[in-house]
């Protein structure tokens, strides 16, 4: 910690040394005014609008920012974010964002959009965000993270945060690349991308992505540390395959976007008490992602309509190795889940100006696969066959009033109609800006998740299932945002919540699985955050975040497993010495956490560096060092795994060239 | 060669600023690029930026140029009404105006070398000189050459090749 502490402390005294002390915006040269960002956020109200006066805390990561840390996943792209914490179980990420990261709990309670469009599965209602998300990180051109309840906009879901993922236009490219990368742990990835607009209107995008990777060749578990079991150790047991097409075509009022991701993952950990080690029929995942979304824009003087129709389908294959009792032969499971829908929406906004913005709107979901199969390798028949299908609604309205020249009032109700039950939703929020440069903002929220078509399958859980309720949050938040002189923007914000209902697996004896799922947990949190970005001039730009966090469940009064009390980030970049060149350092740390199994782990801190150089006008070559420090630490396990923590990587490398054509 | 390399201009990074600051300094940048008839600039002249609309643009530009000079001028910001007198501008920037009053703005100003600058989206179609947009966050702006020819503004080709896209060609092109 105290060697991640003084690198950072360097890298933050050169940054703020005298000599390269900021320059004021109007002396800025025209070329560099149009590589700033002009601070405005889509996904707050389904509308573009300035940080400052959206009803929400929100951050953004753009596409220049990936390109210098070198993410390579969204989970590398949020883990910087203020208040946002990934964990790892070898096979997926899980998103912790104020204080709550129930191990086992795949990101149900975060709404993951595509250019506005829901991405969240309709089984599991899971937000993937590792490779398995589907579309390259290469391919991002910003990523929205909208803190707090966003239900009376979006629906289910949107009960911690709203993740906004906005893609590559052909404008945003402007020529070809082809991409090398090799690395650590047997890494490697072959990358092409093209992107044009043209004079007529036509906007083109394209991009293609292969990556393969061996894991850790060996990884210790101390929980199978027996004989029987290899003595805990896991053997190439990790690798990973990952391809990825991204498309996307703007002609007039019309853009499609389409993309289809495959991820297989093998799994090291024996999850679901599968066979430790086996090599022949191994644990392994395969994810699946379709994605196809026509959207229809249109203004009418002051109006803006949107019509937009989607389809998407969702699948993972598992197979399963178990040992019989006693030298009995495995039995192979082989586990298949796949989910499509049909989405229609539209949307009417109309501005008046000077005084409010009405926005009204209705969206209808045709979930034509939810279905779960399972069945045994070599076996004929299936053991279990749940196909399902599901229809469901919804109408909302928001109204954004102005009073006076500082104050601005929102408020919105959303009613989403399942064939369980009904559900409303509000939303309100106040904000008072002075200036354009500064907002004090009053938000309340309400949000829910519906039960997923998982926790409803009886087969498995019993026909108690079908009274499951959606769970629901309730939160108030203060925020205050100030952008100082040209070159600082600070933020904090402060919120306390409370979220009732949430579904909790439980054990009964009387269903196939022996356990099933009821509404009872009841948490409670309360947080405070606080967020530095500057551009302190010569290229070098910071960011500093700090979030203070207590969340509790309210019967024990204890704090959640995978809560940690401080999280803290760095990310600084400076240009190097040559033109395009630059050097970018992250740093993020995680104070202690608690386990399922109420072990404490020790705090998390990890340091990566990532070098951008350019050669010649055709040539670039990236280079980076993650967790520079072989910082050791693991991230809490779910009730799937014997192991009660999970190991993770320690230093790892990796290069890559890039070859440009066309580009501007 | 080694320090030719030091004194590249630093490439910065992504990093929000305000709408208004952004828009504000970049007009001011993008008036060094232009050229105005020597008899409504004369040496002592001041240079007069109308402000329609947009209020906290016209707050930001005012604390832009506050302790600065255009090519030696004083600068002086004025809010305008829609029906104003617009001639007497040099630069005239207009924030969400229907189509119907960008047109009756080029009629009013009937050819005077006011620079006609807006946010709205067909504001160079219908008779503006440049119209500033975002795009992915980033600011834009696209350049109609011909009315800015007609208003004998000259316009540097270093600022046309920064354009997103230019209205009408230079002269000579196609029409």
């Amino acid at each position: 910690m105290t060697r991640v502490t003084t690198l950072l402390f360097l890298v933050l005294s050169i940054g703020a040394s005298p000599a390269i002390a900021q320059r004021a915006l109007p002396d800025l040269t025209l070329e560099e005014l149009m590589g700033l960002d002009a601070g405005r956020v889509f996904g707050a109200s389904d509308r573009l609008q300035p940080v400052t006066e959206a009803p929400a805390s929100v951050s953004f990561v753009t596409a220049e920012d990936i390109a210098r840390f070198g993410h390579r996943t969204l989970a590398d792209v949020l883990r910087g974010v203020r208040g946002v914490y990934v964990s790892d179980d070898r096979n997926f990420s899980l998103l912790g964002i104020r204080g709550f990261g129930k191990p086992g709990d795949y990101n149900s309670r975060i709404l993951l959009l595509v250019n506005g469009h829901r991405v969240n599965d309709n089984v599991f209602g899971q937000a993937e965000i590792g490779a398995e998300f589907g579309i390259d990180p290469a391919m991002f051109e910003r990523v929205e993270i909208i803190r707090g309840p966003a239900s009376a906009l979006y629906g289910d879901s949107a009960f911690f945060a709203v993740i906004n993922v906005i893609t590559k236009t052909g404008a945003s490219m402007h020529g070809a690349t082809m991409a090398l990368e090799g690395g650590s742990l047997g890494r490697s990835v072959v990358r092409t991308t093209g992107g044009k607009s043209f004079a007529n209107g036509v906007d083109v995008a394209l991009s293609g992505t292969y990556e393969r990777s061996s894991g850790v060749d060996r990884l210790y578990f101390p929980a199978f540390d027996t004989p029987a079991t290899n003595n805990g150790v896991a053997r190439g047991l990790d690798g990973q395959r990952v391809g990825q097409l991204y498309a996307q075509l703007a002609m007039g009022h019309v853009t499609f976007t389409g993309a289809y991701g495959t991820r297989r993952k093998d799994v090291p950990t024996a999850s679901f008490g599968t066979t430790f080690n086996e090599q022949q029929f191994r644990e392994e995942t395969t994810d699946r992602h379709t994605l196809a979304d026509l959207v229809y824009r249109r203004s009418f003087g002051k109006s803006h309509v949107t019509v937009r129709g989607s389809y998407d389908q969702f699948s993972v294959d598992g197979t399963y190795p178990l040992s019989g009792a006693d030298g009995e032969p495995l039995t192979v499971f082989h586990n298949v889940v796949l989910g499509s829908r049909w989405s229609a929406g539209t949307k009417l906004t109309r501005a008046f100006p000077g005084r409010q913005t009405v926005t009204a709107g209705a969206e209808f979901i045709d979930n034509i696969h939810q279905d779960q199969q399972t069945g045994i390798v070599g076996l004929p028949d299936l053991l279990l066959d749940a196909p399902r299908s599901s229809v469901q609604g919804a109408i909302y309205a928001l109204d954004e009033i102005k009073f006076g020249r500082w104050i601005m009032a929102n408020a919105g109700l959303r009613y989403d109609h399942y064939e369980a039950f009904p559900k409303v939703t509000p939303r309100a929020a106040v904000v008072v800006a002075p200036s354009a440069g500064q907002a004090f903002k009053y938000l309340y929220g309400e949000a829910f998740r519906a039960p997923s078509a998982y926790e409803r399958n009886t087969i498995y859980f019993g026909e108690n299932t079908l009274a499951l309720r959606p769970e629901i949050i309730r939160t108030h938040e203060l925020v205050w945002e100030r952008y100082t002189r040209d070159w600082l923007r600070t933020s904090a914000s402060t919120y306390w919540y409370r979220a009732d209902g949430l579904i909790t697996l439980v054990l009964d004896p009387s269903t196939f699985q022996g356990t099933t799922y009821i509404n009872s947990g009841h948490v409670r949190a309360k947080g405070l955050e606080l967020e530095a970005q500057m551009r302190l001039g010569r290229g070098v730009s910071g960011q500093l975040s700090y979030a203070l966090q207590r969340t509790e469940d309210l019967e024990t009064g204890t704090r959640l497993a995978n809560s940690p009390a401080h999280v803290a980030t760095a990310r600084v970049s400076a240009s190097g010495p040559w033109s395009r060149s630059s050097v970018s350092l992250e740093v993020l740390f995680l104070s202690h956490r608690q386990t399922l199994a109420m072990a404490t782990l020790s705090p998390a801190a990890t340091a990566s560096i990532s070098i951008v150089m350019p050669m010649g006008r055709t040539f670039e070559l990236v280079g980076g060092v993650r967790n520079l420090l072989n910082a050791q630490y693991s991230d809490p396990a779910s009730a799937d795994h014997r192991q009660d923590a999970i190991v993770q990587n320690g230093r790892t490398l990796n290069v890559g060239l890039t070859w440009k054509v066309g580009a501007k | 060669m080694f320090v030719c390399c030091l004194l590249i201009a630093p490439t910065l990074r992504a990093q929000d600023v305000t709408e208004p600051a952004l828009k504000a300094a970049f007009v001011y940048n993008m008036a060094k690029f232009i050229e105005w008839p020597p008899e409504v600039l004369p040496d002592a002249a001041v240079f007069t930026v109308c402000v329609l609309n947009d209020r906290q643009f016209g707050e930001e530009f005012e604390r832009t140029v506050s302790d600065r000079l255009f090519g030696g001028h004083r600068i002086a910001v004025r809010r305008v009404a829609p029906d104003g007198l617009f001639r007497s501008c040099h630069v005239l920037y207009a924030s969400g105006i229907t189509a119907a009053q960008v047109m009756a703005i080029d009629a009013a100003l009937a050819g005077a070398p006011v620079l006609t600058i807006g946010d709205t989206d067909h504001f160079v179609q219908d008779g503006g000189i440049a119209r500033l947009f975002l795009q992915n966050g980033r600011l834009r702006f696209e350049v109609n050459l011909r009315v800015a020819r007609r208003n004998r503004l000259q316009i540097n080709a270093r600022l046309l090749a920064l354009a997103a896209r230019v209205v009408d060609g230079p002269p000579g092109g196609r029409p």
